[in-house]
């Protein structure tokens, strides 16, 4: 427990800075640890084994899109579980009021969540939403892994309106998480 | 797309964010900065719209003094609160507010103890209830909008209770500012008129910040 924080920390500290590795580090970890809460606890919120991914999903752009608020002199944890708690109980309440929730279809025991699911619906639905150039470059960098040179040449745009149109197609998707929700 | 590349554009996207939130001015400062040029615009307000209470001219009194601190000290309390719950983690803490109530009471108790019972309603009452209040609530508008907008760059998980701290801060600068015009000099009126706006504005922060403080 006091290994994980202090390496989590660690790795926020280092992401701050800039550290992608790091970053990645500590998104992988949060999200094993979510993955192994979650097929414990799952019921409890009332969500089922497939809703896993998405709530992950939604915890990891909470935590970049506010990851500033995390001071280095602070405890790591505490903050995660805050951040986590709101997403999920959010998650769960929009749910409910969709009355999507089928409690009764809970199966007694269910199989832990798949490691690497294929595909999230709602931010492949979301990606979908997007204004063509921004998509564009979500899907170059984020999914394919393109380099923002590559990126720029094959969109035949200047690195800094890829670089604008990455922040503004993150932005959108976390803007349309929010809205999807009222 | 899935969550090895969600986490993967998430980190690209930190290399590519030079002038990421990260990199900002601490928060404080900022809810301190937007704070103080609201207030600001209040006190012009006050200053250019509204005429100097009567009473200052005999230089301050009792009434003006406990008015003033008592929102001071509201203010300053309401700043720390809703700094503190800007955070993911930040919990409530109400201790601080016995500072403010203390201070009113004191000055209630000594203004009670000397005047007669008599009074008591002209006092409560006074000249233009209607308008202090109106004015009170209208001046900390501007501090709540203010505020709030600071807020957005935060990440309170209780939103409605951060709000709501923010219009005890507003509402606490607003009165304070207010006694240098408010024509009344008893605290029993400012008690009752002064922080039923306060009250107001609280529900006003609570209630926008519902709907613009989530995330």
């Amino acid at each position: 427990m006091q290994d994980r924080e202090q390496q989590w920390a660690a790795d926020m500290r280092a992401a701050q800075a800039g550290s992608g590795e790091a970053y990645i580090r500590l998104l992988n970890s949060v999200s094993t640890s979510f993955r192994q809460f979650a097929a414990l606890d799952l019921r409890r919120f009332g969500l089922q084994p497939s809703d896993v991914e998405d709530v992950l999903q939604e915890i990891l752009l909470a935590i970049h899109l506010k990851r500033h608020t995390w001071r280095a002199d602070h405890p790591f944890a505490p903050w995660l579980r805050a951040i986590i708690r709101h997403k999920l109980v959010d998650f769960v309440r929009r749910r409910r009021r969709r009355g999507e929730l089928p409690l009764e279809d809970f199966p007694d025991i269910h199989p832990v969540a798949p490691v690497e699911p294929s595909f999230s619906t709602p931010l492949r639905h979301l990606l979908g939403d997007l204004p063509r150039r921004q998509r564009e470059v979500v899907e170059e960098l984020g999914l394919g892994g393109a380099s923002v040179a590559d990126t720029a040449m094959k969109l035949k745009m200047s690195r800094g309106a890829v670089y604008v149109a990455f922040h503004r197609g993150l932005a959108a998707l976390s803007a349309r998480f929010e809205r999807d929700r009222s | 797309m899935n969550t090895q590349q969600l986490i993967h554009t998430l980190a690209s996207d930190l290399q590519t964010g030079a002038a990421g939130p990260a990199r900002s001015r601490p928060r404080w400062l900022r809810l301190a900065v937007m704070t103080g040029l609201a207030s600001l615009a209040s006190f012009a307000a006050i200053l250019l719209l509204l005429a100097p209470s009567p009473h200052l001219a005999h230089g301050p009194s009792a009434t003006i003094g406990f008015s003033a601190l008592a929102g001071a000290a509201l203010a300053a309390g309401a700043f720390w609160a809703t700094l503190k719950l800007s955070y993911p983690e930040g919990r409530l803490g109400l201790g601080w507010l016995l500072l403010p109530l203390g201070i009113l009471l004191l000055g209630l108790g000594l203004e009670m103890s000397d005047a007669p019972s008599s009074s008591w309603s002209a006092r409560l009452w006074g000249a233009s209830p209607a308008a202090c209040f109106l004015c009170v609530t209208a001046l900390s508008l501007p501090i709540l909008a203010a505020v709030l907008v600071a807020l957005r760059n935060g990440a309170p998980t209780h939103p409605r209770l951060c709000g709501a701290m923010a219009g005890l801060l507003a509402g606490g600068i607003a009165a304070a500012l207010y006694t240098l015009h408010c024509p009344e000099n008893s605290l029993l009126f400012v008690a009752s008129w002064h922080v039923l706006a306060v009250l107001t504005v609280t529900i006003f922060g609570a209630l926008a910040a519902g709907r613009w403080l989530r995330w």
